[in-house]
């Protein structure tokens, strides 16, 4: 369950302002934030992932606050609870498919590589249709691989939060639906909560709830 | 996977790039590693032979050509001193005095006219062979007969030194009855020869046909007195010392008249040698060197040019080091979105800069490592450069 209450945030020295009176965001639920270029998609995104700390107001998933967490703890959080998956993949050229999937095991030490990672790893690639591409540098995939394989390394830490950023605007209609819907069954395979931000209207449809962020954001006179 | 890990998996999926910063600062760092080994090495060589060459004598003049010529058998101008001097120090009984005649070259080697004195001082002896026994025999050098594939029992020419002047000695038949061991000094690259063989090469000692005879060929004689005989220039003279022809070699002249570069002086003493240094000291036409000083002065010098050259060398890695701050910043503005990556994913504070650094420290290692090599190698080298030096 994700709850805003009252949060207000800004970038210091410009003119955006974002403020959220309440959202609340069931487990579960699959969510899309829409809204033209500027509206504060990405940062109210970044917000309910942790990754942006608001200027007031409160921020809590499953209960725990992160507007108050400390650094180190909303890092620890958001590498345990939130998945991300980005637009351009971000995946790591020097990397195989393989390391590229267990990333986030190497970035810390909260988490901690098992059997059971290596059981789950080997289960995501398998459903997510990778399965024979993990030796593979990601330079040698298409698009829509890569942005599978992105999805793979947000699931991997079993996410309470799955955080698409634009996750299909880089690939054509066909492979934008066949994403669409793979990160729709992984999140309810997994049984987390999707938030993505997206401009492609065609597929809202897929989604629980749609929510237009223009209405939180205003840009005030400098 | 380790931050090390990570960074080696970058630095090798990117080998080319890796590769060319790698060989850039290697390159950077090997000149001047290189140079001081290689200064080292000549230095230490360049001393050890000094000290182990106690006192020379020659021509009062220029002291580090004079040194260097005696160490390292520079062919050039004859003379300077003479056999007189090389008999007025033995009968000083203060030293022991070794001729060095080093005017001449046999196929391009320096040709070496001493005494077997020479031998015992550097501690020479023979691989195959043995030393020059008598007129005409020669001992080479390991790397000379390595390079004319010469051995005991064969023969060299010495050198024609003026091809159009008719009235000039010919060049001498040498036998060659032995070859040096390997020293990895000068002593390897030489042609050895009795003074007196030399003096032969000299036109100063020369063997002809007997006109003393009755038989004698007429038509070369000149006039015959009692007390000598006048030949003109078709007297035959031999270019060969043979059994035959051995004792027909002799010197016109006095020991003056017989030519030496230089010689070395073994001092019984201490005290001998200061009170050869002092006679030297008021000899107009002579002096008389440590080398050991003259090649501390000469080291001096290449110490000085070397210090330049290090100033210079610190500017050059004061801007490589600009360079690898401008190519780490520009690196990380081009990975900006793969390290925003790694932060957005949970990384841990200062991972990336870590990355970065270890990245930076395995590029640094590899040249460091580069470098040493090459510049190991050149000091294998080593010998062998000081050795054209």
């Amino acid at each position: 369950m994700i709850t805003l209450r009252d949060v207000a945030f800004h970038y210091p020295g410009g003119p955006f302002r974002l403020q959220v009176p309440a959202l609340d965001v069931a487990s579960g639920e699959k969510v899309a934030l829409i809204g033209p270029s500027g509206s504060g998609k990405t940062s109210l995104l970044s917000i309910v992932c942790g990754l942006l700390r608001p200027d007031r107001g409160s921020v809590q998933i499953d209960g725990e606050e992160l507007a108050t967490l400390s650094e180190a703890r909303r890092r620890a959080f958001r590498i345990r609870r939130i998945g991300f998956v980005f637009q351009e993949f971000e995946l790591l050229e020097y990397l195989t498919v393989r390391e590229n999937i267990l990333l986030p095991y190497r970035l810390t030490d909260a988490l901690t590589r098992t059997a059971q990672t290596d059981a789950t790893l080997a289960e995501l690639a398998r459903t997510t249709g990778i399965h024979d591409k993990l030796k593979r540098y990601p330079r040698t995939l298409s698009q829509g691989e890569k942005q599978r394989v992105a999805i793979c390394r947000a699931l991997m830490t079993g996410p309470a939060v799955l955080a698409a950023d634009e996750p299909t605007g880089n690939l054509d209609p066909a492979t934008a639906r066949d994403v669409l819907s793979l990160l729709m069954r992984q999140t309810e395979a997994h049984g987390a909560t999707l938030i993505v931000v997206t401009h492609n209207h065609a597929l809202l449809e897929s989604f629980d709830r749609v929510i237009e962020v223009a209405s939180w954001s205003q840009e005030t006179a400098a | 996977m380790s931050v090390l890990t990570l960074a080696w998996r970058y630095l090798a999926y990117y080998r080319t790039r890796t590769l060319l910063l790698v060989v850039a600062l290697a390159l950077t760092c090997v000149l001047p590693l290189s140079a001081h080994m290689l200064i080292r090495v000549f230095s230490e060589r360049l001393l050890a032979r000094a000290t182990a060459t106690p006192l020379i004598v020659g021509p009062r003049g220029d002291r580090v050509n004079l040194v260097l010529k005696t160490l390292y058998f520079r062919s050039g101008d004859g003379g300077g001193v003479s056999e007189a001097d090389v008999k007025s120090l033995q009968d000083s009984g203060l030293a022991l005095a070794i001729p060095m005649h080093l005017r001449y070259t046999a196929q391009g080697h320096p040709l070496v006219g001493t005494s077997l004195d020479y031998f015992d001082l550097r501690g020479l002896h023979t691989r195959e062979g043995t030393l020059p026994r008598r007129l005409g025999d020669a001992v080479l050098g390991l790397h000379v007969a390595e390079l004319l594939h010469l051995g005991p029992g064969d023969s060299l020419l010495t050198d024609q030194q003026s091809l159009y002047d008719i009235s000039s000695t010919y060049p001498l038949k040498l036998h060659v009855t032995g070859v040096l061991a390997h020293t990895g000094t000068a002593d390897d690259e030489a042609v050895f020869v009795d003074v007196k063989t030399a003096w032969i090469v000299d036109g100063v000692s020369h063997g002809h046909t007997d006109v003393t005879a009755a038989n004698a060929d007429s038509s070369v004689i000149l006039e015959r007195t009692d007390h000598e005989v006048k030949t003109n220039a078709a007297i035959v003279e031999y270019n060969e010392v043979t059994d035959a022809n051995i004792a027909s070699f002799h010197t016109h002249g006095e020991d003056k008249d017989l030519p030496i570069s230089a010689v070395i002086v073994v001092p019984h003493d201490a005290k001998s040698a200061t009170l050869l240094k002092a006679r030297y000291g008021l000899s107009k036409t002579r002096q008389m060197l440590e080398p050991v000083a003259v090649v501390r002065e000469l080291m001096d010098l290449v110490f000085r040019v070397q210090r330049f050259f290090d100033a210079n060398f610190a500017l050059v890695a004061t801007a490589a080091a600009l360079f690898l701050g401008l190519i780490l910043v520009l690196s990380r503005q081009l990975r900006r979105r793969e390290l925003e990556t790694m932060w957005r994913i949970g990384c841990r504070p200062g991972m990336t800069a870590q990355l970065q650094a270890t990245e930076l420290t395995i590029v640094v290692v590899l040249s460091l490592l580069l470098a040493g090599g090459v510049a190991l190698a050149a000091l294998q080298l080593a010998p062998q450069l000081v050795r054209l030096i």
